[in-house]
């Protein structure tokens, strides 16, 4: 058959054809029918790896079929394999024209020989013809599989990519790209990407998608779609531009999520080395920037310290922050009993980390704690127990106001190393607080005990005196009976010695004249001569006096009763003894004392002459207490003495006297 | 130290049974008690009414505490001043020295100390008073010298003559003024040997 015969024929059956296969088939069949042309085989398709398929062919034998059944790509060589029979190919021509890497139709022999004229010319055609027939079978396998590689290849990229053409419309798209802007590509017509992709994606892309129109330049760009944060790639082609949209959300937020972490983790070692040198109103101030630090770094609303008193019965609000516009509660949050929020108390006691997404989320019978909670329009909290040792100090909390939110394990990590840092500090500044308190204690201590040092050294050397100043006394009145005089001596160094006892037990502060009474008339009982008996009555007042006359009054009392036993219990058997005191408005105390003995002689009465004890008692009350005697009798002997309680005034230097 | 035994003493105390030790001790010291006061404000109505020849005072008191009373005495009845007191401060020791007391001592004190006090506190009070009238002469004498010096007839500091005006009548004044040595240095030496 003539070459051009076998062409015609040829094409009359391509024409006919309506399958891919069949079509192939009869090309290569064509093409054996040609001189020198042994063997003919089409490669065509493709495959998911990138590959022609050897779709078609004549006369090949099995070997080569199975051994050369796919080739790559873009080849458009047939591979020389050495068989029996063996194949030299011997020419290659491309289905469509002007293309190098698509389907081609080839020839060869058992022999090494070229094709040229008429034939390679014949064979062109053929192929040509082929493939036009393969464009009118737009619905053939053979293209349907060139677009699905296309599909395929894009599809193969995970994140949405598209092809466009110069006017920005879509020539394919992968089921991501779908997926992302709901576009479902059914259209056999290119769309313009702006319908494709929707306003709002393609308002973000306009701008770099022209500028990689004009300059050629692939660029690239991060735009937020949605919830998603996208590393957007554009490459320019022949009249074509690649969009890649690469979804960086989880990157970003991994990033996001590291730097966070890093910020909390730079404040806590800022905190914490802070916190290590801080004391008294420093320590007030670390934690309050403390505070404010994490409340902004964690975008809360309100960042608050509550500690507890030692007994854990009370908790108060010690250190708050508040976003702007965030109400303060710390005021109100003073001294609130800890019974009253069991779920809280329990929690901590626990040692573990309170949280609250939702306040939905909190048990029923946490109904103090939720009421507490919405009282300050709290949605979401998250509190870390202060512990120092095995001792619960305080917790540490951040609120949410607006919003209910969930809290990461790391960023409870960081609050709980924030409140053992807090704890430490806390607990060091307790101590050191209370050493200084101790401090301070001892030291107003030593300051008291130097005083009353000082004051006992005073008062032993004016005891001392007096009693020299007794003995001068009672020697000017002796009537040279040395064991009278040493009675008597004994007896009123004996009450100076208690009034001294009385005045230091007291610490020589001001002394109840009642009580005063009391020790000295009711020492004197045990005192009465054998035989006698002796009782003694004393009124109840709140009268005090200070320790100097305190000590004078202890002395006049002591002369008294020293003179009731002496003079009055030698005529009788039974003596009572009174003592009744008042105090007027101008602050004058009257002291009574009586006896219910025989009373003073007349001329004690009358003209003030007496004995020793009726001297030292006449002095007493008018030097010592600058006060006024007066002896009586009134169903036995009475004194009355009446003195001022209030201190003279003192008197300052007058330039004029 | 020698005791003068005719010196009469003011006991100033308030407490009565110190007051029996400070007059027994004084009258076993052969010292007169010239009397007793109870407070700073007796103790000067009792000085200016009794004038002893010292004042035996406690410190602490009603109305008015012995310094004040001590400055008082000082300013209105010179006289020597004692402070018996069972507080001994550095402090009160350099306030009753700045108020004038001539001695401090502790209470109890032994008889000789308190002989010593009194006679210290007169015998520094003598020493006070005869400085007091050195310095009142010295002042006298720094005064005359000036006006001496103002009647030099010659300035030191230009050589002029300042016998203008009524210079022999002011010469004349000042010589009516000087005691015998000065106007002695004043004569020339024929007048001096006529003199003598």
């Amino acid at each position: 058959m003539k070459a051009s015969s076998a062409l015609k024929e040829a094409f009359r059956k391509m024409a006919s054809v309506e399958n891919e296969h069949e079509l192939l088939n009869a090309a290569a069949m064509a093409a054996c029918r040609m001189s020198r042309v042994e063997y003919a085989g089409v490669y065509a398709g493709g495959t998911e790896a990138g590959e022609l398929v050897l779709s078609a062919w004549c006369g090949l034998p099995g070997w080569f079929t199975s051994a050369a059944r796919t080739i790559r790509e873009g080849v458009a060589e047939v591979p020389v394999l050495n068989g029996d029979p063996p194949v030299h190919a011997s020419g290659t021509f491309p289905l469509f024209a002007g293309t190098d890497d698509g389907p081609f139709m080839f020839t060869a022999s058992s022999r090494q020989a070229r094709l040229f004229g008429t034939v390679a010319a014949h064979l062109e055609w053929l192929a040509l013809a082929a493939g036009a027939h393969l464009l009118r079978l737009e619905g053939s396998s053979a293209l349907g599989r060139a677009l699905e590689g296309r599909d395929l290849l894009l599809d193969r990229i995970l994140d949405p990519a598209a092809l466009l053409d110069g006017g920005f419309r879509i020539l394919h798209c992968n089921r991501a790209f779908r997926e992302l802007t709901g576009f479902d590509g059914s259209e056999k017509d290119p769309i313009p990407f702006r319908e494709a992709a929707g306003r709002e994606l393609h308002g973000l892309l306009k701008e770099i998608l022209e500028r990689v129109l004009v300059s050629g330049e692939p660029a690239s760009d991060a735009v937020t779609f949605g919830e998603s944060t996208f590393s957007t790639a554009v490459h320019p082609g022949p009249g074509i531009l690649t969009v890649v949209l690469r979804d960086v959300t989880a990157e970003e937020d991994a990033g996001r999520r590291l730097g966070f972490r890093e910020k909390l983790e730079g404040l806590l070692i800022s905190i914490a080395t802070d916190f290590i040198e801080m004391q008294g109103s420093a320590l007030n101030l670390g934690i309050n920037d403390a505070l404010l630090n994490i409340g902004v770094a964690i975008e809360a609303d309100r960042a608050f310290l509550f500690t507890f008193s030692s007994d854990l019965e009370d908790m108060s609000n010690t250190h708050e922050w508040c976003a702007s516009n965030i109400q303060p509660y710390m005021d109100r949050l003073q001294g609130l009993r800890t019974s009253r929020y069991p779920w809280w108390m329990n929690r901590l006691a626990m040692r573990e980390t309170i949280l609250v997404p939702r306040l939905s989320d909190m048990p029923e019978w946490a109904e103090a704690e939720r009421e507490l909670l919405e009282g300050k329009d709290v949605q979401s909290i998250v509190a870390v127990p202060i512990v120092h040792g095995r001792d619960l100090i305080g917790f540490l909390g951040f609120e949410y106001v607006n919003r209910e939110t969930a809290w990461s394990d790391e960023v409870i990590d960081l609050l709980r190393m924030v409140g053992d840092a807090m704890g430490n500090a806390l607990q060091r500044n307790r101590m050191e607080k209370e050493m200084l308190r101790m401090y301070r204690k001892a030291e107003k201590e030593a300051q008291i005990n130097a005083v009353l040092l000082r004051e006992v050294n005073h008062r032993v050397k004016n005891n001392l005196s007096e009693i020299i100043g007794l003995l001068y006394a009672q020697r000017r009145f002796s009537n040279g009976d040395y064991s009278d005089f040493i009675t008597n001596l004994t007896g009123r160094i004996r009450g100076l010695a208690t009034v001294h006892d009385m005045l230091s037990r007291t610490g020589w502060k001001p002394l109840e004249l009642t009580r005063l009474a009391r020790g000295i008339v009711g020492g004197a009982i045990g005192n009465a001569p054998e035989g006698k008996e002796l009782r003694t009555s004393v009124s109840s007042s709140s009268v005090t006096v200070d320790p100097n006359r305190a000590h004078a009054l202890a002395l006049i009392l002591n002369e008294l009763v020293r003179n009731s036993m002496k003079h009055a219990l030698r005529h009788i058997d039974r003596l009572l003894i009174k003592v009744r005191m008042r105090k007027d408005r101008n602050g004058r105390v009257t002291l009574t004392y009586s006896d219910d003995g025989p009373g003073y002689p007349e001329q004690v009465v009358s003209t003030e002459r007496g004995n020793l004890g009726l001297d030292l008692i006449r002095n007493l009350v008018t030097k010592n207490l600058q006060g006024d005697l007066t002896l009586l009798n009134d169903g036995g002997a009475a004194a009355r003495i009446v003195f001022s309680i209030r201190p003279p005034e003192e008197e300052t230097i007058d330039e004029e006297e | 130290m020698r005791r003068n035994r005719e010196l009469s003493v003011l006991v100033v105390e308030d407490d009565h049974l110190v007051t029996e030790m400070v007059r027994g001790m004084l009258e076993e010291l052969e010292y007169r008690v010239a009397g007793e006061a109870e407070d700073g404000h007796e103790a000067l109505e009792k000085v200016r009414e009794l004038r002893p020849d010292a004042v035996i005072m406690d410190l602490k008191m009603p109305r008015m505490s012995g310094i004040q009373a001590a400055i008082l005495i000082q300013k209105h009845f010179p006289t020597p001043v004692v402070v018996l007191t069972a507080y001994d401060t550095e402090e009160l020791r350099e306030e009753a020295d700045r108020a004038g007391v001539g001695a401090y001592v502790i209470k109890p004190p032994k008889p000789d100390e308190l002989s010593w006090a009194i006679e210290t506190a007169v015998e520094r009070f003598g020493d006070m008073m005869r400085i007091r009238q050195l310095a009142l002469e010295l002042e006298d004498a720094k005064r005359r010298a000036v006006r001496i010096a103002s009647l030099l007839p010659v300035c030191p500091s230009c050589g002029g003559s300042r016998t203008g005006g009524d210079y022999d009548g002011r010469l004349s004044a000042l010589f009516d003024e000087l005691n015998s040595a000065e106007r002695e240095a004043c004569l020339c030496s024929e007048c001096r040997k006529r003199e003598v």
